[in-house]
């Protein structure tokens, strides 16, 4: 068990601040892209593409290949905005929903071009042919050969993104397809000021598209590399590095630099450990002790090859750590009384979530592990319970030998903590594990606001 | 960590989606709408309505007052004609029509329309067009052809707009529509 200690400069360890709430409200988002999506369908309407569906074949098709270009650019813009991993949204909703988010997005954006590809293709093959209608939108008219080539690529990250292909690539791989949607989307920009018809003839209206695409593509820059820079400028160097159990270590970060920091407990970070070959990638890690100026402790199980490394990392290498993120703070708990559940290497977030609680919320934590071995900060756990007048609950094993069907239903929740239903829920852990939790809790009577999960990152 | 959330109040919740509409039906009513006449001002009289004689319908193009620079040029380059008048099937043994010159943002525009016997649109000219800017000329030179063919096609106003030359669409269909008034079939 190792607990960060300050460096010799620093006359006493004190929790790092918490970061600044978001004021963003769910309505907030909704009147932003309702808005949005007000303004591109009225910019359509308002231009004749209400008056020309049912006009005639090609007017009909024309008018639908326009509302389907322009939302498919209006989900590309939201899109960036949600990589753009803004404070304001990141605080409220956390980096991992902004991710889904993202990744549905991206679905969206190909189904409406696949669509909008389709239409146009349909409304200049009425006068021209197919072929022809195919020969120039692919390359004779202007910019159009390099939005074809913008569009593949579009396809291609959507694609090398959905479940089953991802699963199959390397990160590696995934990432460097999934870095060229950049250029693909600006490759597709030009077309749509010089062909679409909204844009080609309407000033004010090609104005606002150039403007809302230059702001995003400031922002993009300003937030992705600026906060970037602002990491590298701080980094920090490993401190401790402890075998915890099995595959299991913990690394302790520290730096003067976390003097300006400012986590919860129940964060993570994205990692970026600056050694050969592993530079240009990052890791999310969660906090697994409470952030301090002395520094931030990550438990880490082996799975990959980055976290392999990351567990046999040498002491004062430097490491570039941007974020916290994620939502799942003890900001979640006002006065209630709460439930943790861990799996597996989700100990971690929940040591670190239950250093912030207090007597008051009388702490129980269920710790769900496969194997004995595997089992870590227990007598950590143990103490931050008792000190809270909290208790610990271990259930170990393989699914296989447990007594019961599921260890997370209604019934067995409820006979290992009573008054469950006026507990806040908070679980990290497998994914599977953090379902079955859900639905153990709310079938328990757990309000679904008063359960949250965070992914473990590991 | 014991933090008291406060509910956001109704105002707080509402006001960002009511400004935000209104900002964007705002946008949205500044918008050129090709529906409405878009700053289109028709000046000057029908012409006379003369019986149609081959030398009428063939006349080319743009009058000698605005054609000094960009038809000669612009020609060389982009187009073998200017633009180019367009006959019906039919017979245009009826009246020739030369209507008013619309007046609009890049220009004015006027054209002569020729009529059958039985008072069917048969040919349109385009006498003017704007064209002092080579990137008028040049967007006129390839839409208005289309114009004139579509007009003749159907025989009324009602013709679709080709992307990029929207300007001169309302101009055209001010024009012409002007001249089918003064002329009903």
């Amino acid at each position: 068990m190792t607990r960060p200690t300050p460096a010799s400069s620093e006359s006493q360890v004190h929790p790092l601040p918490a970061p600044r709430d978001s004021r963003v409200l769910d309505t907030d988002v909704g009147a932003i892209i309702g808005a949005l999506t007000l303004v591109v369908v009225g910019l359509w309407s308002r231009h004749g593409g209400v008056a020309a569906l049912g006009n005639s074949a090609a007017k009909t098709y024309t008018s639908l290949a326009q509302l389907t270009g322009l939302l498919c650019s209006e989900a590309g813009l939201l899109g960036l905005i949600l990589i753009t991993r803004t404070p304001l949204v990141e605080r409220r909703y956390g980096l991992d929903r902004m991710f889904n988010w993202h990744r549905l997005l991206g679905e969206a954006m190909s189904v409406f071009l696949g669509l909008h590809i389709a239409f146009s293709v349909a409304a200049w093959a009425i006068p021209d042919g197919t072929m022809n209608a195919v020969k120039s939108l692919t390359g004779k008219e202007p910019y159009m050969a390099l939005t074809t080539v913008g569009s593949f690529i579009v396809l291609l990250v959507t694609i090398s993104s959905l479940k089953w292909f991802r699963n199959k690539l390397s990160y590696e791989m995934w990432y460097f397809v999934h870095l060229t949607a950049y250029f693909g989307l600006a490759a597709s920009f030009s077309h749509q000021i010089v062909l679409g018809t909204d844009f080609a003839d309407d000033a004010l209206a090609r104005g606002f598209w150039v403007g809302i695409h230059l702001a995003l593509v400031v922002w993009l820059i300003w937030s992705r590399w600026g906060r970037l820079f602002i990491a590298i400028a701080r980094p920090l160097r490993v401190a401790a590095v402890t075998h915890e159990a099995q595959g299991v270590t913990s690394v302790v970060l520290s730096g003067t630099h976390l003097r300006k920091a400012k986590a919860h407990g129940g964060q993570f970070y994205l990692v970026r450990q600056m050694v050969k070959g592993r530079w240009w990638q990052t890791n999310p890690f969660s906090l697994s002790a409470q952030p301090t100026n002395a520094g931030l402790r990550f438990t880490v199980k082996s799975r990959g090859e980055s976290s392999n490394a990351f567990t046999n990392i040498a002491l004062g290498t430097r490491v570039i750590v941007e974020g916290p993120y994620g939502v799942c703070t003890p900001d979640v708990v006002n006065s209630e009384k709460v439930l943790l559940v861990a799996g597996g290497v989700g100990i971690g977030p929940v040591v670190s979530f239950l250093e912030q609680l207090t007597t008051q919320h009388e702490p129980i934590i269920l710790y769900r592990v496969s194997s004995e071995h595997e089992m870590s900060h227990v007598e950590e756990l143990e103490a931050l319970a008792n000190a809270r007048n909290g208790s610990v609950h271990t259930l170990v094993g393989p699914r296989a030998t447990l007594k019961v069907a599921d260890p997370f239903s209604a019934d067995v929740l409820l006979k290992a903590v009573p008054d469950l239903a006026q507990r806040v829920v908070i679980v990290a852990g497998p994914e599977s594990m953090v379902k079955a939790v859900q639905r153990g809790a709310r079938a328990a009577g757990v309000p679904v606001e008063n359960i949250h999960a965070e992914r473990a990152w590991w | 960590m014991v933090v008291v959330s406060q509910k956001p109040t109704l105002g707080r919740q509402i006001f960002p989606a009511v400004a935000l509409t209104v900002v964007g039906v705002g946008f949205i009513s500044l918008l050129d709408n090709p529906g409405g006449n878009g700053g289109v001002a028709l000046e000057g009289a029908i012409g006379a309505v003369v019986p149609s004689t081959s030398e009428t319908t063939s006349t080319l193009a743009p009058s000698p007052a605005t054609s000094v620079i960009a038809p000669i040029e612009v020609s060389t380059t982009l187009a073998p004609s200017p633009v180019s008048p367009v006959e019906g099937s039919g017979v245009c043994d009826g009246d020739v029509v030369t209507g008013p010159t619309a007046v609009f943002k890049w220009g004015g525009l006027q054209l002569q329309a020729t009529f059958t016997k039985k008072n069917v649109l048969c040919g349109v000219t385009v006498l003017n067009y704007p064209n002092e800017k080579d990137k008028s000329a040049r967007i006129n030179q390839s839409a208005l052809p289309i114009y004139n063919r579509e007009a003749v096609e159907i025989g009324s106003a009602q013709i679709a707009v080709v992307s990029g030359a929207t300007d001169s669409w309302r101009a055209y269909t001010a024009g012409l529509q002007a001249i089918l008034d003064a002329h009903p079939a």
